[in-house]
């Protein structure tokens, strides 16, 4: 959906107002300024308004109508509301009109009364308009009201998006944007069809069947159980995580504690640093057991072997010649069997070139002479492979002293921290009590972390019961058709479910790698820092600071995530699109074509990052429409904004005096990027 | 492995996946009342009407 | 026959999973399953694969190591050069090597819990012996020359 001109007629402050969203040109920002209070947000909420018939507005929900407008009613007379929002859709042009007559109950009623809502919807066809049935549902294709929060956000929301425990946000953002929202509650819904033939089952089965079917739903009923719990045990992780952050803030704003606490902040930042790098390096050793391990176990092999094929080069039974093919590899590789380099021109070429000729030679000399050929390359790896793994092994026995160290200095912090119990008033507690709330939530943490692992295992086991059940199900010998049937439509539920399920999170993760790489580079082209954005696989946002060897999360970095939240927006809009310009297989996840419309992007950020924010907004979306505060568009926003905004508007806010009420006029300053 | 004793083949289970996914897409779409599990009960049932009988 | 058919079964015990799927120690089954097989000829342990997986030769294509390893082993079973050219009775005996091997991990890792990756650093220390490896490499050396002065001696 491309959104062109919009139209507001006794809409909150609008009287009779117009504004054009669509640049068509390069400079495919259009950007809205005003005072605070002066009506963006509003004209947010008409644009939603008109496309769904619902508007959230802060204050006074309820009231659509123009004040100004409606102060000159009589009771018993009306008024019509309206937004009318003309939009291309698949090349097609639509006018939308969205109308609400109200009427004026009484001299006090500012609200007014609902008398009726009518919606149109009309089409282009040539030179003529022509009326479309079922408006909401055209819209709907057009742009779905589940994505509407997507792509129509304010600072709020990105704030959510941004925030560091919301992966659940991203998660329904992926979700929504593949239409995975069907995917979802089809599982829920044939979970409930599989129950009532499970129940089918009991009722018309033998008594072994419906003992079984019984142990079957138990086993289910556990294993949700189980997963709930666990749910529950990583919101109190979070919730805890959470709390000693802000012990963390509060212990850096007391005096007496202020210093030791950004110590021991600084070195746990280290020890993070650290732990990664040892993580790291247990990939290398592993990696070095998988592909260099067998390597000492083979060996023997290897070398009796190589000392056969010399035997049988000695009583001359393999002619070292070269069959054809392999010289031609040599050649072209430019290096001979013993690792000898080829260079054209030279004595060695020439005399391999040589062995070129019309002689076949047998199967069993080229493998043997290719053998050989490879026997430099498994000398070397094998030797490498022992003074490579006690390399990573001393690294890692230093990185854990270092470790253990820090562990030491950090504890002697904390220490010190509780030994002040002196009462801060401003905080209201002294540092004694944070810290050892502080150290009671590590502890929680670590004990919930384990409990997880037990609840897991445990889920594994039964797991595995279920399996069992489910096979004694399916070889029960049962004759009742009834039976029979009900046994092999509660399988089909069952296994359209979990196909489902692995579709779900098949898409899900594709999404999340398509979105993470695209979210990592618009990061990379910003680069003010070195840092590094990624969406993890459990759907996390996480801001990464590039250290020497590794890279550490990094929790305080507001602009960044809210950049991060941007470009991850973006990239959806960008798999939308991709999605609808390609033949998709199915009909579900058509995709489409988005614009973004942002309500103050740019929240308390400073400077710099404000200017990154502008940066990036025109990469976002082929159509971007900004609302912006004028307390924010000064300096770096302004000039990139300018540079950016292919046309310009400013809402000029008259709040009135004692005889007129306050109404918004939107005014066009620029068009083009010209001034 | 062994064979288990209920098989349906990939056909069917596309089929009535399909059906499935576009009655779900339907329902949320249009808004109908939520009929839904029993129209996929009905789906399921119509697409499963045979069974083999067990051999000894 | 060509190289896309050569296949072999085999059953994938336990020590897959704790090595492949759990702990990452590998990182494929691949490699496990390589490993497992220089470990059991290393063991002189061969036993019948069994069912359930299928081990493609094709999966060695990119890695020439790994096929020399299996000539290597074949021929030291079968003991003619016939050996070194027939890719199905190779990856067959790596097969049988292979389940002896994973007999033989199962009874050294099978009761571990956690992370086996240390352990196993140890047991492939364990098997290496300095002088060995110097004596090898020397021997090895000389036979690459050989063919490598041949080569050469033997041209126009």
């Amino acid at each position: 959906m491309i959104l062109k001109d919009l139209h507001l007629t006794n809409f909150r402050p609008f009287v009779d107002e117009n504004i054009n969203f669509h640049t068509g040109g390069e400079q495919n920002v259009v950007v809205v300024h005003g005072q605070n209070g002066s009506g963006k947000t509003t004209l947010l909420n008409a644009i939603k308004w008109v496309l769904y018939g619902d508007a959230n507005f802060d204050t006074h929900p309820d009231r659509l109508v123009n004040q100004g407008e409606m102060s000159k009613l009589n009771p018993g007379e009306r008024i019509t509301v309206a937004v009318e929002l003309d939009y291309t859709h698949d090349n097609v042009d639509y006018n939308l009109l969205r109308k609400t007559v109200f009427e004026r109950a009484h001299e006090s009623d500012f609200d007014g009364q609902q008398v009726d809502t009518i919606v149109t919807l009309k089409k282009k066809n040539g030179d003529a308009w022509e009326q479309v049935g079922n408006p909401s549902h055209v819209v709907e294709q057009a742009l779905p009201e589940r994505l509407s929060n997507l792509f129509l956000f304010d600072g709020e929301y990105i704030n959510k998006l941004s925030g560091v425990d919301h992966s659940g946000e991203i998660q329904t953002a992926i979700q929504n944007i593949m239409g995975l929202e069907i995917l979802e509650r089809s599982k829920d819904h044939l979970k409930k069809v599989q129950s009532r033939f499970e129940d089918e089952l009991k009722a018309e089965g033998s008594r072994e069947l419906e003992e079984l079917v019984n142990k079957k739903q138990d086993l289910n009923g556990s294993i949700e159980d189980i997963d709930r719990r666990i749910k529950e045990k990583r919101n109190t992780i979070d919730t805890l995580q959470a709390e000693n952050s802000n012990i963390d803030s509060k212990l850096e704003k007391i005096e007496e504690v202020a210093e030791l606490q950004e110590d021991r902040q600084e070195l746990e930042k280290q020890r993070g640093s650290l732990k990664n790098q040892r993580s790291d390096l247990k990939g290398e050793l592993q990696s070095n057991i998988s592909t260099q391990g067998y390597l000492p176990f083979a060996m023997d092999a290897i070398e009796e072997t190589a000392k056969e094929i010399d035997r049988l080069r000695e009583q001359g039974k393999i002619p070292s010649e070269l069959g054809n093919e392999l010289v031609e590899d040599l050649l072209t590789d430019e290096e001979c069997i013993c690792g000898r380099p080829l260079k054209e021109g030279s004595d060695s070429y020439r005399a391999v070139a040589s062995y070129k000729s019309d002689m076949e030679t047998s199967g069993i000399d080229q493998a043997a002479i290719r053998y050989i050929a490879h026997l430099g390359n498994i000398q070397e790896k094998h030797s490498s492979f022992f003074t490579d793994v006690e390399e990573i092994v001393a690294k890692r026995k230093s990185l854990q002293d270092e470790i253990d160290d820090l562990d030491e200095e950090i504890d002697e912090l904390s220490t010190q921290i509780a030994d002040h119990d002196e009462y801060d008033p401003e905080q209201d507690e002294s540092p004694k009590e944070l810290e050892d709330k502080r150290q009671e939530n590590i502890q929680r943490v670590g004990e919930l972390k384990a409990d997880i692992e037990n609840l897991n295992e445990s889920k594994e086991e039964k797991q595995e019961s279920l399996n069992e059940v489910n096979k004694e199900i399916e070889d029960a010998k049962e004759e009742r058709k009834e039976v029979l049937l009900a046994r092999k439509r509660m399988k089909a539920a069952e296994e359209i479910r979990a196909d489902i399920e692995t579709s779900y999170e098949d898409l899900q993760q594709k999404v999340r790698t398509w979105s993470n790489k695209r979210v990592g580079n618009t990061f990379d082209g910003i680069a003010t820092k070195d840092y590094k954005a990624e969406i993890t696989d459990d759907f996390e946002l996480k801001i990464r600071e590039q250290m020497d060897n590794s890279s550490v999360t990094v929790d305080k970095s507001r602009g960044e995530r809210q950049i991060a939240s941007l470009a991850f927006i973006g990239s959806l809009v960008d798999i939308a699109r991709q999605r609808y310009e390609s033949d998709s297989e199915s009909d579900y996840f058509k995709g489409g074509i988005y614009p973004i419309i942002m309500d103050s992007p740019f929240g308390s950020l400073d400077n710099e990052h404000r200017r990154e924010i502008s940066r990036v907004i025109p990469e976002l979306a082929d159509q971007v429409v900004v609302f912006v505060t004028d307390s924010q568009w000064t300096g770096p926003v302004a000039e990139e904004m300018d540079e950016i905004s292919g046309r310009q508007y400013r809402l000029n806010y008259d709040s009135g005096d004692q005889s007129t009420h306050p109404r918004t006029t939107i005014e066009l300053e620029t068009s083009q990027g010209g001034t | 492995m062994e064979k288990s004793g209920v098989s349906i083949d990939p056909e069917t289970l596309n089929h009535i996946r399909e059906k499935v996914l576009q009655t779900e897409q339907e329902q949320l779409h249009f808004k109908r009342p939520p009929t839904i599990i029993n129209d996929i009960e009905e789906i399921i049932k119509n697409e499963i009407t045979e069974v083999e009988f067990d051999e000894d | 026959m060509s190289d896309a058919t050569v296949r072999v079964n085999y059953e994938q015990t336990a020590v897959y999973e704790q090595f492949v799927d759990e702990y990452g120690v590998f990182n494929s089954y691949q490699d496990f399953f390589v490993f497992a097989a220089a470990v059991g000829y290393a063991n002189d342990k061969k036993s019948d694969p069994g069912s359930g997986n299928e081990m493609l030769w094709m999966h060695f294509t990119d890695k020439t190591l790994y096929k020399a390893t299996a000539a290597a082993i074949a021929y030291n079973d079968m003991k003619t050069p016939e050996a070194l050219i027939n890719p199905e009775k190779q990856l067959n005996i790596l097969a049988k090597f292979q389940a002896g091997g994973t007999t033989i991990l199962e009874e050294e890792f099978g009761d571990i819990e956690g992370d086996p990756t240390n352990a196993l650093l140890n047991y492939i220390q364990e098997h290496r012996s300095a002088e060995d490896e110097e004596g090898t490499q020397t021997v090895i050396e000389k036979i690459i020359q050989d063919f490598d002065d041949d080569m050469y001696t033997n041209s126009e």
